[in-house]
C-alpha cells in the first residue's frame, strides 16, 4: 500500500484491562476509500480498537497513526478534527433533541460564530444557522430520515437511531468513520439498506469505513479488507474471500459448520 | 426568532411597559427584584438546566455583583452602570476557570466545591469589616443616571426593566444558538459531543462563565433595588433558593426563571395574612407545584400554547 493512501496505521497496539490483555501487538492499516472490517468472536477485542482510537480506551504499547498524525492519548475532539468520526454499539444520540437538531450539533465544528453573534442574531448568524439547517437536513434525506426530522430522536426505533448516528457523524464532514457493529439488532431489510448506504459512501463521498460487526452478511459482502481478531491478537488478514478459506480463521472463529455456512 | 418565542417576548414588553402606569410603587419595587433575581437564576438555567452542572456558586456571584459594584461605588466613585460590567466579565473568568476543575470533580463533588466557595466568600464578607462592612453590612447609595438620582422604584423601572428584558433576549438567543445545543448535548452525552468534535470542556467552562456573568450581574442591580446589603443573604441558603427558583419555574428555559422568581417573590407576600404559618404553606405549595409540574411551571405555558394551537 503506497504511504499516502494509509488512513489509518495501527502498530502494535497493545492495551491492558488490569492482569487482562485486551489487545496484543495489533497492527493493521487502512487504505483510503477502503471499507475495511474487524472481525472476532465475542471478547476478541474488536471494541477495544476502536475505543482506543478514540482515547476511551488507555493504550500500554504501540502507536495509532491519523493520516500520520500519531493520535495516541489526543483528546476525542482533536481527533475528530482530524476527520475522524464514529457511531456507537449502543448508539449515544442526544435523545431529547429532535433528529434535525441532532444532526446539526455533528455540523457545530466549525464554530463560525460567537457569542455575540449569537445573542445579537446577526446577518452572519442567521446565514450560517440556515446553511446549517440545510446541510442537516439533505444528509438526513440521503439516508431515508428526512420525514422524521421533527420527531425527537429517543421516540425512533432502534433501526432508525443507528441511521441517526450515522447521519450525526457524516455531519462533521469526515474523512474516516468508525462504525461500531452497525448491523446489530437490525433487521434483514434494514441490514441490506445499510450495506448500499455504506457503499454509496464510499463511493460517492469518498470516505475511509472501518467498521466492526459479527453480522456476516455486512462484512463478508461489503467490505474490501478483513481483519480478523481472536482473543486479542490477529490471526488473519485479507480480502473476505480469502479470509473465509483461511484455516486458521476457520478453527478459531468460523469453527462450526453453521457458523462457516453464514460466512460464505 | 420562533414565532411564539417572539409573541411571549412582545406580550412580556407590553405587560411590563404597561405596569408603572397602572402599579404602585411597592409592585414597582417587587417587579425589579423579581427581574433580578431572574436574572441571576437564569445563569442556573444555562449551567443547570440546559448543561447539566449542577452549582452552590450563585450567591458567590451574586455578593460579587452587590458588593463589587457597591464599593465601586462608595469606595472609588465608579458608577454601577460601569462597575457591574466590568465585575460581571471579572466573574466570567472566574467561572470559567471553576469550570475547568469540573474535569477532576463532578455530580455530587462538584456541588460541594461550589458549595464551598459560597462559604468562603461570606465568610470573607463578615469577617473583613474594614473592607465589606462586617456582620453589620453595608448601605448602598442610590442609583444615579446623568447627575439625576433615581430615588423611587418608578424611577428606577424605566432604567432596570429595558436592561433585564435585553439580557433576557441576549441569553434566550444564546441557548437557541450552536451554543445553547452544544450544551444540551455535552448534558445528553459528554462522550458522543466530543467524537463531534466539540471541546466538552470548553463548553462546561463557557456555561460557568455564563453563569457567573449573570449572577454578577442580577446581584449588581439588585443591590441599588434593596439599597441594603446584609452578608447573611449571600450564604448557602440562596444559592440553594436560586436552583429552586429554577426547579418551580422551569430549569431548561429562560422564562423559567422569570415565572420561578414571580413565585419566590410574588407568592410569600401574598401568604402574609397567615403570619406564623406563611412558611409552612409556602412549603406545602412548592411540594404541590413541584409534583403537578415536575418540569417546572413553564410547562403551564407550554400546555395552553398546545391547546391555543388544537383550536
Amino acid at each position: 500500500m503506497n504511504t499516502s493512501d494509509i488512513v489509518l496505521d495501527i502498530y502494535r497496539l497493545t492495551v491492558r484491562f488490569g492482569g487482562l490483555v485486551a489487545l496484543d501487538q495489533v497492527s493493521f492499516q487502512v487504505g483510503a476509500r477502503r471499507i475495511h472490517s474487524v472481525i472476532g468472536p465475542n471478547g476478541a477485542g474488536k471494541s477495544t480498537v476502536l475505543n482506543a482510537i478514540f482515547g476511551l480506551s488507555r493504550a500500554s504499547e504501540g502507536s495509532i497513526r491519523l493520516f500520520g498524525n500519531d493520535i495516541l492519548g489526543l483528546r476525542s475532539d482533536r481527533i475528530a478534527a482530524l476527520g475522524a468520526a464514529r457511531t456507537f454499539q449502543n448508539t449515544e444520540l442526544f435523545l431529547e433533541m429532535s433528529v434535525l437538531e441532532n444532526v446539526i450539533v455533528g455540523a457545530h465544528r466549525d464554530a463560525a460564530y460567537g457569542l455575540t453573534g449569537a445573542a445579537l442574531r446577526t446577518p452572519q448568524f442567521q446565514r450560517h444557522e440556515k446553511a446549517t439547517r440545510e446541510f442537516a437536513e439533505s444528509i438526513l434525506d440521503d439516508l431515508g430520515l428526512g420525514d422524521e426530522r421533527h420527531t425527537t430522536a429517543g421516540n425512533l426505533p432502534f433501526g432508525k437511531k443507528r441511521l441517526l448516528e450515522l447521519a450525526r457523524a457524516l455531519a462533521t464532514r469526515p474523512k474516516l468513520i468508525l462504525l461500531d457493529e452497525p448491523a446489530a439488532g437490525l433487521r434483514a431489510l434494514e441490514i441490506e439498506q445499510l450495506n448500499a448506504s455504506l457503499v454509496r459512501l464510499r463511493d460517492e463521498r469518498r470516505l475511509t469505513i472501518l467498521l466492526i460487526d459479527h453480522v456476516m452478511q455486512v462484512v463478508m459482502q461489503i467490505s474490501d479488507v478483513v481483519t480478523v481478531l481472536n482473543f486479542g491478537r490477529k490471526i488473519s488478514e485479507g480480502t473476505p474471500d480469502v479470509v473465509s478459506r483461511d484455516p486458521e480463521v476457520r478453527r478459531a472463529y468460523l469453527g462450526s459448520a453453521t457458523a462457516h455456512a453464514e460466512a460464505v | 426568532m420562533g414565532s411564539k418565542r417572539a409573541l411571549l417576548t412582545a406580550i412580556a414588553i407590553v405587560a411590563l411597559g404597561a405596569l408603572p402606569f397602572v402599579a404602585e410603587e411597592y409592585r414597582l419595587f417587587q417587579a425589579q427584584i423579581i427581574a433580578s433575581t431572574a436574572i441571576i437564576s437564569l445563569g442556573l438555567v444555562v449551567l443547570t438546566g440546559i448543561a447539566g452542572q449542577i452549582s452552590l456558586a450563585q450567591a458567590a456571584f451574586a455578593a460579587v455583583g452587590a458588593y463589587g459594584s457597591t464599593l465601586a461605588a462608595i469606595r472609588l466613585g465608579i458608577a454601577p452602570w460601569f462597575g457591574i460590567p466590568v465585575l460581571a466579565i471579572l466573574s466570567a473568568g472566574i467561572g470559567y476557570a471553576l469550570g475547568t476543575v469540573t474535569l477532576r470533580v463532578a455530580g455530587h463533588y462538584l456541588a460541594l466545591a461550589t458549595l464551598a466557595l459560597t462559604a468562603t466568600v461570606q465568610v470573607f464578607l463578615v469577617h473583613s469589616d474594614s473592607i465589606t462592612g462586617g456582620a453589620a453590612g453595608l448601605a448602598v447609595p442610590p442609583l444615579a443616571l446623568g447627575g439625576i438620582v433615581l430615588s423611587s422604584a418608578r424611577d428606577q423601572y424605566f432604567v432596570v426593566m429595558p436592561i433585564a428584558i435585553l439580557i433576557f433576549i441576549a441569553v434566550s438567543n444564546i441557548l437557541h444558538s450552536r451554543f445553547g445545543r452544544t450544551l444540551t448535548a455535552l448534558r445528553e452525552s459528554e462522550v458522543a459531543t466530543g467524537t463531534l468534535g466539540l471541546n466538552v470542556l470548553h463548553y462546561k467552562s463557557l456555561a460557568f462563565a455564563i453563569c457567573a456573568f449573570l449572577g454578577t450581574v442580577g446581584g449588581g442591580i439588585q443591590a441599588f433595588q434593596t439599597g441594603y446589603l446584609d452578608p447573611n443573604t449571600f450564604g448557602i441558603v440562596e444559592s440553594v433558593l436560586y436552583l429552586s427558583v429554577i426547579v418551580i419555574g422551569g430549569f431548561r428555559s429562560a422564562t423559567g426563571a422569570v415565572i420561578g422568581s414571580a413565585v419566590f417573590v410574588l407568592v410569600p407576600d401574598l401568604l402574609g395574612p397567615f403570619q406564623t404559618y406563611k412558611g409552612v404553606i409556602f412549603g406545602v405549595l412548592l411540594l404541590l407545584i413541584v409534583v403537578t409540574f415536575p418540569h417546572g411551571l413553564s410547562e403551564l405555558s407550554r400546555r395552553v400554547f398546545a391547546l391555543v394551537k388544537q383550536r
